[in-house]
């Protein structure tokens, strides 16, 4: 039941989406804090396996591995975020950077514009100035073809809590884009409920609560509500592998990775993961979920 | 620890709280045939000598039952278990010579499912025509011998309306404790759906169920269902699981261990209650929603703790293991791993707290090795210092108390761990 992972697992990727972990595996949740493992990592996976298995499952050249490559060359191994997202019936990821008390010289937005030159060209700058906590951007099919990243999400942190806004910053504009607030689950759900409940999205005559912040997924480390500019979202951060196997199933993911998942359940055990919910009331009043997404470490 | 043990010996033994064994399942757990009862009679004799629990449980009604069951129940009679009860289902125990049998080697306790005054619903809810009427014969055999009727009722919306009329029909068989359950399926149909009942329909119907009981001096337990929502009888809920016996040859290598119903309460760490009460399960609240009219905080008297969610695992013996995360970097201090608070691994960091015999705490910290930074010492990979100090001791003291903790990480770093994100 419990298989583990053999040597003859550990193929160099992208052949094969099993990475084993390592004695040196640091774990950290998608704001790239730390937590600690579930229990023993020893001959279980690394959460990248996650990565590399959506790459196989939206048909990704080899050639489309390079940049992730790349990302972790320049900024370390676990020190990337990515989510792997799932709209319109197409899988999409997003790498997230963060760096709050800037004290990886080599993270900056600039730095890694540098280092990843030749292989994704970020076109936005953004001043090394700017104090901002965090900074993404998304990768989709197209841009792993032509090696082009047009928009930079700048996240700017609010002064108390944990939460901040976002700006979508191209070459020639800058925008808001969304703001988002943290939330312990359990002792601060009045705050959560309060959030929620406050949307200019959502039909609360026709919507219940509980199609938002959902029973599944409730039990986790922190929950997120942001608010954007097409929908509201929230974040479930801290699940287990069996909650994230529910996540992927309840949103239809690809049977790609909903068959991976559920065959190294055992093998993700040790992790935590972070999932994300955009919803949104239809015309006639229901609830829908146009786009979602889950994450770890690369 | 528990107070009971559940034995599963095969799948098809009905589950507490559930209308149908986890064989009836769309995708039932393979259990049976190949049941091998030797761990569990090895288990009864080192129990024998050192008891842990109360009572056993043993689950099922196929073959494997039939073939192990006496020698189990016998096992555990001697093994040092004070109670012995069997969950089956009352087909078996209809024939008074049959029950007398199983008495006769160790069973004190029998649960029989009763979820109707009338044999149609009964049946219908079971899913198993003649059902009813065996568990009345079942009820009446007990009723003749020195063993226990434990009857549990599951409360559904089919049943809501019968609860009282219900207790009442299983005091007269011979009950000596009722169980109610709020009937809570696991990745429910459609169907199942509809079985659940909202709790402004449910606890009044509840509480005249307990109120019957309590008039007939019939001990009555409630489960699933919040504690505050039942006045002064929420003393009577019951959220505690039994431990069961791990045969990973067994039952426990087919079932999937995420395939049980969960339980949440949005008020949880607001409420007095929440050590003792499981809140609602996810298909009533996919069916109802969270229900926060209904449900309120009752004030807490002392802090709440988020669960630890550490996956459990136990060693060959049954004893807790614990999580071993981060195990090379408590390595790293040797025997000092033992007084520190953990270790959490940031960007550049691997942060362990400690505190001294006079209470003062501070942190040891050790980051990436770096010659032109100030530290306190240095080994082959790593500087080490320490900070955040709180508390009465002296420079001095402190650096005589952490001294041989940095010495044996000095000793212990062969270069093989490493702070720098780029190796």
């Amino acid at each position: 039941m419990f298989r583990a992972v053999s040597s003859a697992d550990a193929v160099p990727r992208p052949r094969s989406s099993l990475v084993p972990s390592t004695g040196q595996d640091r774990f950290f949740d998608y704001c790239l804090e730390t937590y600690a493992p579930r229990c023993d990592p020893t001959g279980k996976l690394r959460g990248e396996s996650l990565l590399w298995n959506s790459l196989e499952a939206a048909g990704v050249s080899e050639a489309g591995y390079e940049p992730f490559d790349a990302i972790r060359a320049a900024a370390g191994r676990d020190m990337t975020v990515f989510g792997v997202k799932w709209f319109r019936a197409r899988l999409s990821w997003e790498l997230y950077f963060y760096d709050p008390q800037r004290e990886d010289r080599q993270i900056t937005a600039s730095a890694l514009r540098r280092a990843l030159a030749g292989v994704l060209d970020i076109r936005p700058r953004v001043r090394d100035t700017t104090r901002y906590f965090m900074y993404s951007f998304d990768l989709d099919a197209a841009a792993l073809g032509d090696g082009q990243v047009p928009e930079l999400n700048v996240y700017l942190q609010f002064h108390e809590g944990q939460g901040g806004h976002s700006y979508a910053l191209r070459e020639d504009a800058c925008e808001l884009r969304n703001t988002y607030r943290f939330h312990e689950p359990k002792r601060e759900i009045e705050a959560i409920l309060h959030q929620v409940q406050r949307s200019m999205w959502v039909d609360f005559t026709a919507v219940r609560v509980a199609d938002i912040v959902l029973p599944e997924l409730y039990e986790c480390a922190k929950i997120c509500v942001a608010k954007k500019r097409s929908a509201d979202a929230i974040y479930y951060s801290g699940i287990s592998i069996d909650q994230l196997r529910w996540f992927l199933h309840r949103f239809e993911y690809p049977h790609a990775v909903t068959s991976f998942v559920d065959r190294h359940r055992a093998d993700f055990e040790h992790l935590m993961f972070d999932v994300g919910i955009d919803y949104r009331s239809r015309p006639d009043g229901s609830l829908e979920y146009p786009k979602t997404g889950y994450y770890s470490t690369l | 620890m528990a107070a009971d043990l559940v034995v599963m010996i095969d799948g098809e033994g009905p589950m507490p709280g559930s209308l149908r064994s986890p064989s009836a399942s769309p995708s039932p757990p393979s259990l049976g045939e190949n049941f091998d009862p030797r761990p569990f009679l090895e288990f009864c004799t080192a129990h024998r000598g050192a008891p842990r629990y109360e009572r056993v449980i043993l689950v099922g009604d196929g073959q494997p039952l039939e073939q192990h069951g006496f020698a189990l129940a016998e096992a555990a009679r001697r093994g040092g278990f004070r109670r012995v009860r069997l969950d089956t289902r009352p087909w078996r125990l209809t024939n008074p010579r049959q029950v007398q049998a199983v008495v006769q080697a160790g069973v004190a306790e029998i649960s029989v499912g009763l979820h109707a005054t009338d044999p149609a619903l009964h049946d219908r809810l079971r899913d198993r025509p003649g059902d009813f009427r065996d568990a009345k014969k079942c009820l009446a055999n007990l009723a003749r011998l020195d063993a226990e009727a434990l009857v549990y009722i599951v409360m559904t919306s089919a049943n809501v309306g019968q609860l009282r009329p219900v207790a009442q029909l299983a005091i007269e068989a011979g009950a000596r404790r009722i169980d109610f359950w709020a009937y809570a399926p696991l990745d429910p149909t459609e169907s199942e759906q509809q079985l659940l009942v909202p709790l402004d329909e449910l606890a009044p119907r509840l509480l005249e169920a307990i109120a019957t009981c309590r008039a007939a001096e019939v001990e009555a337990v409630i489960h699933h269902v919040p504690v505050c929502v039942l006045g002064e009888e929420g003393a009577r809920v019951d959220a505690t699981e039994p431990d069961h016996f791990h045969d990973h040859s067994q039952f426990w290598a087919a079932a999937d261990p995420s395939a049980r119903p969960r339980f949440n309460c949005l008020r949880e760490a607001q409420c007095d209650a929440a050590e003792v009460c499981l809140g609602l399960s996810h298909a009533h609240v996919n069916r109802f929603g969270w229900e926060l009219d209904r449900l309120r905080a009752l004030p807490r008297t002392r802090p709440w703790r988020p669960r630890d969610r550490s996956v459990r695992r136990v060693d060959a013996r049954g004893r807790a293991q614990a999580p071993h995360g981060h195990a090379r970097w408590l390595d790293l201090l040797g025997a000092h791993a033992m007084g520190v608070e953990g270790v959490a691994l940031t960007r550049s960091e691997a942060r362990y707290p400690l505190q001294m015999p006079d209470g003062t705490r501070f942190v040891l910290v050790i980051s990436a090795r770096d010659d032109a930074a100030r530290t306190f010492k240095q080994s082959r990979s790593f500087n080490l210092a320490y900070t955040d100090v709180v508390g009465p001791a002296t420079e001095r003291a402190i650096a005589a108390f952490v001294g041989p903790v940095l010495d044996t990480i000095i000793a212990n770093d062969d270069g093989s761990l490493s702070l720098d994100a780029r190796r």
